[in-house]
């Protein structure tokens, strides 16, 4: 569907991408710490999260029922999509802080779960979990941290 | 509202989630996959012949109820017979010792479904079969496929059903396409079926190999 290389690079690498330009970005430029560890630490949390649902879960990929992918492969089960959970929880951290950076980051995040579906790598359903689970994570984070500063 | 308590709100849909997860695959550890199972195995047509097959309607022919073949008899022994079965190739061999009987594109299973490897013997042979599963948008429901060609081993019994097949509602031979049973162009399987142990007696319409009446060797590799 989507055949050029530059899209399928993008839809497959852009979610790493996006993580780190974000940390660096708001931990040395816009020199946001706080901002810029939550979202690394929940993007990070929501990623081993949904590694460990796909490798209980083991729902087999749409490719493999027909059609072809559109994007890089990987081993990894369906359910959930890890890109949609590491990059809405991304957003989140970011909304939670700085809201005009943290809109532009969930339509990109949308867009890049969108991708994956068209992309034929997963099922909508990968993609809302994948949502669940980033925005819980980032949100349990905030709370956790928040406390921690009270008592500290 | 206490930030514990907001945190603990937050984490019990993640901790649902997990346990589901436990669930699922246990019971997916559980539960074998399965074939192509056979409604019954009578061999008897089947009036109905509305078939459906990836969301298209489609007319299921009665193809195999001619009797038009006799069992072609083996130039050597019949263990001397062996088929070959190149998942990477998509590519079936029929051997009869050292000459080649057939050689023919195939459709095996794709890779969320895919086809069992290793040696097999047939178990059951079918003049037709009804074949019903999948999911979704995956759904199948395919009345009277003709000549059915079951085989099992130690590991893949019988009743998961794998087995050789014609093919009606689909011309891709070459490219996976299955639900794991190996998919044949229907004129190849009528000459396999002809050629296959156990043969089939001209008044019946299934037969089941025996230690009198092995089933043909069956080898499925990469």
């Amino acid at each position: 569907m989507i055949e050029s290389p530059f899209i399928v690079f993008l839809n497959t690498h852009g979610v790493i991408l996006l993580v780190v330009f974000v940390f660096i970005y708001e931990r040395y430029i816009a020199r946001r710490k706080e901002l810029a560890w939550h979202a690394l630490f929940s993007a990070l949390s929501a990623f081993v999260f949904s590694l460990i649902l796909k490798e209980l879960f083991l729902v087999p990929r749409p490719y493999m029922y027909g059609g072809y992918p559109s994007a890089g492969l990987s081993e990894f089960s369906s359910l959930p999509s890890v890109h949609a959970a590491v990059a809405f929880s991304l957003a989140t951290s970011v909304t939670l802080h700085q809201k005009s950076i943290g809109v532009l980051l969930f339509t990109v995040a949308a867009l890049l779960g969108v991708g994956r579906v068209l992309a034929n790598v997963h099922y909508p359903l990968d993609i809302a979990l994948g949502v669940l689970i980033g925005v819980l994570t980032s949100l349990i984070f905030n709370k956790i941290h928040i406390k921690f500063r009270k008592k500290a | 509202m206490s930030t514990r308590l907001k945190v603990f709100l937050l984490a019990v849909p993640l901790v649902v989630l997990f346990g589901t997860g436990v669930l699922f695959r246990s019971a997916k550890e559980a539960s074998p996959v399965l074939g192509c199972v056979a409604e019954n195995l009578s061999g008897i047509a089947q009036e109905d012949i509305s078939a459906i097959f990836e969301g298209n309607s489609l007319i299921a022919p009665q193809i195999a109820y001619a009797r038009t073949g006799t069992q072609v008899l083996a130039a050597a022994s019949p263990n001397d017979r062996w088929i070959e079965v190149d998942l990477s190739e998509q590519k079936l061999r029929a051997w009869d010792g050292g000459s080649m009987f057939l050689e023919t594109a195939v459709s095996s299973g794709l890779p969320g479904t895919p086809t069992p490897t290793g040696e097999f013997r047939v178990w059951v042979k079918l003049r037709a079969s009804k074949m019903e599963g999948g999911e979704g948008r995956y759904y199948y429901y395919l009345p009277n496929v003709p000549y059915v060609m079951y085989f099992e081993n130690e590991n893949v019994p019988g009743w998961r059903g794998y087995g050789l097949h014609g093919t009606y509602w689909h011309n891709d031979f070459g490219t996976p396409r299955s639900h794991g049973c190996v998919n044949l162009p229907t004129s190849v399987a009528e000459k396999l079926y002809y050629w296959v142990a156990p043969a089939l007696p001209s008044d019946k319409n299934t037969v089941f190999a025996s230690a009198e009446n092995p089933g043909t060797r069956i080898i499925i590799h990469d």
